[in-house]
């Protein structure tokens, strides 16, 4: 059985709300930004600054608190959104990504017809 | 592609999503195939691959993104207005400005004597302004706009303090043996006190003479009774120094940054004023040739 069909747009959104769930790898790698560089960076990037303007080594430590925390848990996950946003739109701005898709059900297997890459 | 190769299979309410590694995934939306086709398709992954997931996901909505993607512009914007608010020349030279009477854009240092200063100004609302101009100093390269606002500022600190200065003067009421000249005490509220002695000199044949070692201890009474120790110091100690003939030795005067938390305080740790102050006495202890052993007198001075 063979099926041709185009996608759209919200169609490439939902493979990336998908994979999201359900690629172990992508969960993994999520993880770690969200919850590991990304707050250790803004955090070490803070003491850094405060650092070199020569303000006591206990105040450098303890000010960045409250920001990282806000970088962390607000602006971190708006901002890898933003990402995802970015990085949906600049797929759909190539039309070849969305037409002529070619799935052909077989027997043993399946097989694929694409003209560019998948998304993910 | 063979069955076994697919990693994973995952049907929600509009797509089957085909998985052939963890990270590459086809999409096939259910909105192309009529539902018979459908079913087969249901059937045919249903019966060869596994793991099969039906996964039931919310609606999808570009809404969400779209609020958050205008949230963080708003607070870039809004943290890039405060940086530029924060280190703008322009606000700093209008916080300069509110704390004048009647200024005019662009005063010239020249014009200060002019200036009167704002009766509601307070010296705490100068000192925000100087450290902004403080803060600002580094960054700017404006430098010719902010040495005139830090002289305008300056400029500020002077008419508060005339303003606002409290001034008294201690004289000598009791002391035989030492002279020295009133005691005057200048105190603005919450910004500084300065207590100025005039210089020390011997009043009678017994001092007038080469000393040894001249020691002298300050103490101020509050309106309460408590003596409090302000200044304590050895003018003559290792050389021997000659106070004949009207000589005279200076005394280093005290000075209080009371904005700083410096202040003379009471044995319960309360702040003195100056109107706290009953009286002023100064401990003279002196040594010469005359007398071996060390002579004291009190000095005592009233308001």
């Amino acid at each position: 059985m063979e099926i041709q069909y185009d996608l759209q747009p919200k169609d490439i959104w939902a493979t990336t709300k998908n994979s999201r769930i359900f690629s172990e790898k992508l969960r993994v790698r999520l993880s770690y930004v969200q919850f590991l560089f990304w707050p250790l960076g803004i955090y070490l990037v803070q003491v850094i600054f405060l650092l070199t303007d020569s303000v006591p080594v206990s105040f450098a430590l303890t000010y960045p608190v409250f920001y990282t925390f806000i970088g962390a848990f607000v602006i971190g996950p708006l901002l890898l959104e933003l990402l995802f946003y970015v990085q949906y739109k600049r797929f759909i701005s190539k039309p070849k990504n969305l037409h002529n898709k070619k799935i052909v059900f077989q027997k043993g297997g399946c097989e694929f017809t694409t003209q560019e890459k998948t998304f993910l | 592609m063979k069955w076994t190769d697919v990693h994973q299979v995952i049907e929600d309410e509009s797509y089957y999503f085909i998985y052939i590694s963890d990270s590459k995934c086809f999409t096939i939306p259910k909105a192309c195939m009529d539902v018979d086709t459908n079913e087969v398709v249901k059937r045919i992954l249903g019966e060869h691959v596994i793991p099969y997931i039906q996964h039931h996901s919310q609606p999808i909505s570009n809404t969400l993104v779209k609020i958050g993607v205008i949230f963080i512009i708003s607070i870039l914007g809004l943290l890039l207005f405060a940086r530029w608010l924060d280190n703008s020349i322009y606000i700093l030279e209008q916080d300069a400005y509110d704390l004048f009477v009647g200024i005019e854009n662009n005063a010239k240092l020249d014009e200060l004597s002019n200036l009167t200063l704002k009766e509601s100004v307070i010296l705490n609302e100068i000192q925000q302004v100087e450290r902004k101009a403080y803060s600002i100093s580094g960054k700017n390269q404006k430098q010719a706009e902010l040495g005139r606002i830090e002289g305008l500022l300056y400029h500020a600190n002077e008419l508060l303090i005339d303003r606002d200065k409290i001034k008294r003067i201690f004289s000598r009421e009791e002391g035989e043996y030492w002279k020295i000249n009133n005691i005057s005490v200048e105190y603005v509220s919450d910004y500084f006190m300065t207590i100025s002695y005039g210089n020390l000199g011997a009043n009678s044949p017994e001092t007038e003479r080469k000393v040894d070692y001249l020691k002298i201890e300050a103490h101020m009474v509050s309106n309460e009774n408590a003596d409090i120790l302000f200044k304590e110091e050895e003018l003559i100690k290792d050389t021997p120094t000659d106070l004949t003939e009207d000589k005279e030795i200076g005394i280093y005067g005290t000075f209080y940054q009371l904005h700083e938390g410096e202040s003379p305080t009471n044995p319960n740790g309360e702040t003195i004023g100056i109107n706290d102050i009953a009286d002023i006495y100064i401990l003279v202890q002196w040594k010469n040739k005359m007398t071996d052993e060390l002579q004291e007198e009190k000095i005592v001075f009233v308001p």
